[in-house]
């Protein structure tokens, strides 16, 4: 890997949400992603991009916990504190101010979009009443939502679905979002909005984003950096605008 | 057969079926929602029996208080089988079943060393008295309690699980383990809460049983545990107002079976029930498509 990043975490030193150093997945003997190190920094959308099977959401999995990293160390800064994160659980790490939107199963199918979005915030929440109200809050932000909210989620289309996630990651008012796949599954349109979704809540909300994405054209298009990754490794790194240019990118996607 | 007969056999069917229907509910509590299938919840129930028994052994005459005592002895027992042998074997499916399945008879056989395997007389809370409703048709004050408390419990859990905050723990935590987790759920400890209300309604089921029976032995768990399973299955796994249903017609069909063709029959019919059931709608009659096991 490049020293891009390197550099961006020298020069922002201290200004880093997310920094994750030399992490590596593991699935039982098997490998999944190894020395990863990514930085999110204040007000940034950091992209991480690469081919099927090289391991993104792994990456994702394990800075959320969801697969504990077999080394490698991460670190989150709330504003306040810097909390080592690497083998905190994952409910603790929501406590500290990070979402994470997932991929495969992003809503709760058998509760109505209403629910949905209240359990988003019930457990975090210092009481449910808060919570009651940022449920009204995100039906303003989201009207899609709020004419369905007596449905169950499952009745809803991918779009919304996805919405639904997305919104329900805002309930408990997060500092940093993890997306893995957004556009999974969405049509141009749809996608185009979601985007558009997210960079809004990234610049109006305050909410830094680390996301995965296959979409490479429109993630580089909204984040500020991107990280490439190929077979479990990060391949190289740079400004979105760069990365986007650069002939790398397509080593990356299509092998060199 | 008169139709004062037939009336009876339905009413005291709706009683038993009412045993069923809580046996069921504390399953589906932790395998409807935690996906783990607990083999030692009839034995749970048989503790539930006994601690109400130790009540009067140690001379208190008081049945009330020995139910309660009986209650939270059940909840020790599911809260301890929860920690020595789910949560150390989380994610292994068949392990923890076979654990359980090892809980429910070291229980069972420990009970039975203890008292020498006899069965023990149960005391009533109170002597049940018979009221004629019409013609021949008799009905127990002791029947009525059972179903006002079986139906109670059916219907606190659907509130509990719909309204408060750890009943919606437990629904996403059944939904995805994974969501539960980034919404700040502490998994260990919900799971926690569920095996400890199932213990107690295993416990509830134990002494209700014991007290309909006025007897209790320490495999009394073994056949009612199945039955439970029968009702879970055939209601459709996670289903609580199905298993309901399902626990009271299982009652009435197999009364039915008793009063008209001999206690032969009894357990039979269940089965080929369940199986005929099975066969028109394999996923249950409330239960959902698509819902299948998952591995967690």
């Amino acid at each position: 890997m490049t020293n891009v990043a390197v550099e961006n975490q020298a020069e922002v030193a201290g200004h880093a949400v997310l920094t994750v150093d030399k992490l590596e997945v593991r699935y039982g003997p098997v490998v999944a992603a190894t020395d990863v190190s990514l930085t999110v920094n204040r007000g940034e959308i950091v992209a991480l991009l690469g081919p099927n099977g090289a391991g993104k959401t792994s990456v994702l999995k394990s800075i959320m916990g969801l697969v504990p990293p077999a080394s490698g160390t991460v670190t989150f800064f709330d504003g306040t504190q810097t909390h080592q994160i690497a083998r905190m659980e994952t409910h603790d790490m929501a406590r500290l101010g990070i979402a994470n939107v997932p991929s495969a199963q992003v809503v709760l199918p058998r509760m109505t979009v209403e629910e949905n979005l209240l359990v988003g915030a019930l457990f975090l929440a210092p009481n449910t009443k808060i919570a009651r109200g940022k449920v009204i809050e995100l039906f303003d932000r989201f009207p899609i939502l709020a004419a369905r909210r007596k449905q169950f989620a499952s009745s809803l289309s991918g779009g919304e679905q996805r919405q639904l996630a997305i919104a329900r990651g805002l309930m408990s008012d997060p500092k940093l979002m993890l997306l893995d796949e957004p556009s999974l599954g969405l049509s141009p349109i749809l996608l185009k909005s979601i985007f558009e979704m997210l960079q809004k809540i990234n610049r109006e909300d305050g909410v830094d984003i680390l996301i995965v994405e296959q979409n490479v054209n429109k993630a580089l298009e909204i984040s500020d950096r991107a990280y490439v990754m190929r077979i479990g490794g990060i391949e190289f790194s740079g400004n979105s605008a760069d990365v986007a240019e650069g002939e790398r990118l397509k080593d990356a996607y299509l092998g060199s | 057969m008169t139709a004062g007969y037939f009336t009876e056999l339905i009413f005291i069917g709706i009683a038993t079926g009412a045993l069923y229907a809580i046996v069921a509910i504390g399953f589906n509590l932790v395998f409807g929602t935690m996906n783990v299938l607990n083999l030692a919840h009839g034995a749970t129930m048989m503790v539930g029996s006994y601690g109400l028994l130790l009540v009067f052994y140690v001379g208190l005459d008081n049945f009330w208080l020995a139910a309660i005592v009986g209650m939270v002895l059940a909840t020790i027992t599911g809260l301890m089988i929860e920690r020595l042998t789910v949560r150390p074997l989380r994610g292994h499916w068949w392990n923890t079943k076979i654990a359980t399945l090892g809980a429910a008879v070291f229980l069972e056989n420990l009970v039975q060393v203890i008292t020498n395997g006899h069965p023990q007389n149960v005391p009533r809370p109170f002597d049940p008295t018979y009221y004629a409703i019409f013609g021949s048709f008799e009905v127990s004050d002791f029947q009525v309690l059972l179903i006002v408390v079986s139906v109670g419990v059916m219907l606190g859990m659907v509130w509990f699980l719909k309204e408060t905050k750890w009943g919606r723990a437990i629904r996403v935590l059944a939904q995805s383990p994974d969501i539960a987790k980034c919404i700040g759920i502490n998994i260990n400890r919900i799971t926690i809460i569920g095996f400890g209300i199932s213990g107690a309604l295993a416990g509830l089921a134990g002494i209700l049983n014991a007290a309909t029976f006025g007897s209790t032995y320490p495999f009394v768990g073994l056949l009612l545990g199945l039955k439970g399973i029968v009702v879970l299955i055939v209601a459709g796994i996670g289903n609580m107002r199905g298993a309901l249903y399902v626990g009271m017609v299982l009652g009435v069909v197999e009364t039915m079976a008793v009063g008209l063709g001999g206690s032969t029959y009894r357990d039979l019919v269940a089965y080929v029930a369940m199986v005929l059931i099975l066969l028109v709608r394999p996923h249950g009659l409330f239960g959902e498509e698509g819902r299948v096991v998952r591995e967690v």
